[in-house]
């Protein structure tokens, strides 16, 4: 007689790390591959990281002049995305033994560019600091649309179940919601308490860092911070910001419960409805945290390193986020020798979101 | 003799050449020295009155994000480096304007300092840090307006800072409350300097000989720095309220008010010019929040062109005057910011290797000074100390610090860290 395995079941409760994926300089994004069999991250360099799940084994995706803060994979055609601080965008066959951009926009935007979107034709979004979101042909490149209308840098963007519309969220904490075939702006969610601006603060602090729709298209959850005290350590609340699409009317305004002082960068919703937030901490623990949406406390959490990403695997089973690992030397580093004054280390923690099965070694 | 005075060239710009006429003797403070010299000589010292412009970016700006860009690099960051003015040099793509100034500007990239902390750093750093004497020493401003009393007749030393002004009497340390800092709030005027159209010429004149007339018998018997400093605190207000065109803001070009740009930074540092234009010896600006642990890359987008603008735009009209031979201009922090970015994308304090800007007056014009490890974590030459420093401002402005010493109840005191040298390759 056969056995067929049980698949296992989400349970938060029973997340546990199950793999991690170490790098020599910080990693502040990263994303599973469609197939599910590739992890690219990317932080503070201009090489892209690929990882095989299966075998550990990293490579270099090489193309960048900067560093590279946004990822988005298309299925369909095995392609990733990658976009840097120099306003270019490379387009890469993710699965090739040794990448080499298929097409690069070197002047896709004037800046950095700070998020990617798949639409949901296959096209490419990007958005970044010259406030104008832009939607790129995914086979070449050549620009397709023009979607104007932030007054400040863009940070995000989340292509909505509809199929229809995208959703982006700038620093002045407004997330405008678009058409993608018309480029019109049909309406802004109203985030604007993750924006801060002190009567004697030099810059605008906090912003819309990160997005995140339900499966169903009924949620747009905007993760950032609110309260910020000072442009100079910009320490804030952590904060979720939960909407409901249809009205538009916010429903809940989630914070870790464990202390952090950044914005949160990481945002998922898992199957069940669970969002997952992950915030940035300046000295000591962050957390990984998981809420009911309809209520203000989480049910769970799971204390980490400062963190700056989210992302879901293809299975749902797995959640991976970008996180600081400290490298030696705590506070400044002064006084170390200097071959010993390097990089702090990226970490990617992958955490398996059910419980282990009795015959797996711990 | 007074109690807070100096000795040897005291007062003078150059004490080579005045040496002669002073004999080579102790000069008592209370004697203002034109009065001592020969006429062509005090002439001289007026032709070249020579002022600084001190700005002061509180917390510490980047290097790496400025003056000492390593793109590409472990540490280097998300910014470009473009070139400058001068072949070879270049700087962050966040100081474009500056960048192409450069040819006016002296940068010294070797600096190390001691201090890690705000708190102990940035007095450390303004008052020179001589050797630990006992006494606390005056800040830059305060130092000048004992060193080299100003020929005229505004305040010696004005500081332009965000929030609210006052006397800050606490910089002249030793020397004596009355050599402290006029600061001016957020750069407007002390309050009432509009005097009452109902009060006559007269009834003032009155008013203020009755005040002197009080101070005058409240100091006998009680020391007289508070009183000196309470006496000076007045008269600067009297004598700005000569010049109100000064703070008159309908006075400014649009232009002008475009160029420097309407943030703090812009319109201090344009309050800034209208005083050195009008003799003030020496301005000092802050801005402040600099100290950028959080988010390092996205303020320091923010920040560094509040600085960039203006200060090219202050660089161009100092120049266009003829000020730049006798305005020195120090653009500095307490110190640097770490090369290694810490959990929330920041950086921290990091004294061992950073940069400054200097310009004017005594100043090279085009030359970059020492160089940093790749990395940018290190000095890979010579370093320079605050002392350092403060031993090369005086030598611009033409105090020897090697030979003048300040005179503090009889004990003489060195204007300058006694291991320290001025930094000849910054020098004209």
């Amino acid at each position: 007689m056969t056995m067929i395995a049980t698949p296992p079941t989400l349970d938060v409760t029973k997340a546990r790390i199950s793999q991690t994926l170490e790098h020599e300089r910080p990693l502040t994004c990263c994303r599973f591959s469609p197939c599910g069999n590739f992890l690219v991250a990317a932080g503070q360099e201009e090489n892209v990281l690929r990882w095989d799940l299966a075998t550990g084994n990293k490579t270099a995706l090489v193309g960048h002049r900067s560093w590279v803060d946004a990822i988005a994979f298309r299925a369909d055609a095995k392609r990733l995305f990658t976009a840097d601080f120099h306003g270019t965008i490379c387009c890469w066959q993710y699965d090739a033994d040794g990448p080499t951009p298929i097409w690069s926009r070197i002047d896709a935007h004037a800046g950095w560019i700070r998020a990617l979107a798949v639409a949901p034709d296959g096209n490419l979004l990007s958005a970044g600091n010259d406030c104008v979101i832009r939607l790129w042909s995914a086979a070449d490149g050549k620009p397709l649309r023009e979607f104007a209308g932030h007054e400040n840098y863009v940070f995000s963007l989340a292509a909505a179940p509809d199929d229809k519309t995208f959703v982006s969220g700038d620093l002045f904490g407004k997330a405008n919601q678009w058409d993608i075939a018309t480029g019109e702006l049909l309406r802004t969610f109203d985030a604007s308490i993750l924006h801060t601006r002190g009567d004697d603060f030099l810059a605008d602090v906090g912003g819309v860092r990160s997005l995140a729709f339900d499966a169903a298209g009924q949620l747009l959850a905007c993760g950032g911070m609110t309260d910020a005290k000072s442009n100079a350590f910009c320490p804030g609340n952590p904060a979720v910001l939960v909407f409901d699409v249809a009205t538009g009317r916010l429903t809940q305004t989630l914070r870790p419960s464990n202390t952090s002082d950044g914005p949160i960068k990481g945002l998922a919703f898992l199957s069940d409805g669970t969002l997952c937030g992950h915030a940035e901490h300046l000295n000591g623990e962050s957390s990984l945290e998981f809420w009911d949406p309809a209520r203000p406390q989480s049910k769970h959490v799971i204390k980490r390193q400062s963190g700056y990403c989210l992302d879901l695997h293809p299975d749902g089973l797995r959640l991976a986020a970008a996180t600081f690992k400290n490298n030696g030397r705590g506070g400044n580093g002064r006084h170390s020798k200097p071959e010993e004054y390097i990089s702090h280390n990226g970490e990617i923690t992958i955490f398996s979101l059910f419980e282990k099965p009795a015959d797996q070694p711990s | 003799m007074s109690q807070h005075q100096c000795i040897a060239a005291q007062h003078d710009w150059s004490r080579r050449q005045v040496l002669g006429a002073l004999a080579g003797g102790a000069v008592t403070g209370t004697v203002g020295l034109a009065n001592l010299l020969e006429p062509a000589i005090a002439e001289e010292i007026r032709k070249q009155q020579r002022q600084v412009l001190f700005i002061w970016l509180d917390g510490g700006m980047s290097q790496l994000e400025s003056w000492d860009p390593k793109p590409n690099t472990e540490f280097g960051g998300p910014f470009r480096a473009i070139p400058t003015s001068v072949p070879g040099v270049h700087f962050s793509e966040l100081v474009p304007e500056t960048a192409k100034r450069m040819d006016k500007l002296a940068v010294i990239r070797t600096m190390s300092t001691k201090d890690e902390n705000h708190s102990t750093g940035v007095p450390r750093v303004q008052r020179g840090d001589p050797k630990n004497r006992g006494v606390t020493y005056p800040f830059l401003g305060s130092a000048l307006a004992k060193l080299r009393p100003p020929e005229n007749n505004l305040p010696p030393y004005v500081w332009i800072k965000p929030g609210r002004g006052g006397f800050i009497w606490q910089d002249a340390g030793f020397l004596g409350a009355k050599y402290g800092a006029l600061a001016l709030g957020e750069g407007k005027p002390p309050v009432h300097i509009h005097r009452s159209k109902s009060i006559s010429d007269e009834t003032d004149d009155a008013r203020q000989q009755l005040r002197r007339n009080i101070n005058s018998r409240y100091r006998q018997r009680r020391r007289s720095s508070d009183i000196d400093a309470y006496e000076s605190s007045y008269d600067m207000a009297l004598q700005l309220m000569q010049r109100r065109d000064l703070f008159d803001d309908s006075l400014l070009s649009p232009k002008d008010v475009e160029r420097y740009g309407t943030h703090p930074l812009g319109r201090h540092l344009l309050q800034a010019r209208r005083l050195l234009e009008a003799g003030v010896q020496f301005v000092k600006v802050n801005s402040y929040h600099w100290d950028t642990h959080g988010d390092n890359f996205n303020m320091h987008l923010d920040l560094v062109p509040q600085i960039d603008r203006p200060f090219a735009a202050i660089i161009d009209d100092l120049g266009e005057r003829g000020m730049l031979d006798n305005v020195l201009v120090v653009l500095m922090s307490e110190f640097g910011r770490t090369p290694k970015i810490n959990s929330r994308v920041g950086r921290d304090h990091w004294p061992e290797a950073w940069s400054l800007v200097l310009a004017g007056c005594g100043i090279k014009r085009g030359v970059v000074v020492g160089k940093t490890t790749p990395n940018g974590a290190w000095c890979d030459a010579d370093e320079y100390d605050i002392g350092h420093l403060f031993h090369t401002v005086f030598h611009c402005l033409g105090i020897d610090a090697a030979e003048t010493e300040y005179l503090n109840n009889g004990q003489p005191l060195p204007i300058a860290h006694d291991d320290c040298r001025p930094i000849r390759e910054v020098m004209a």
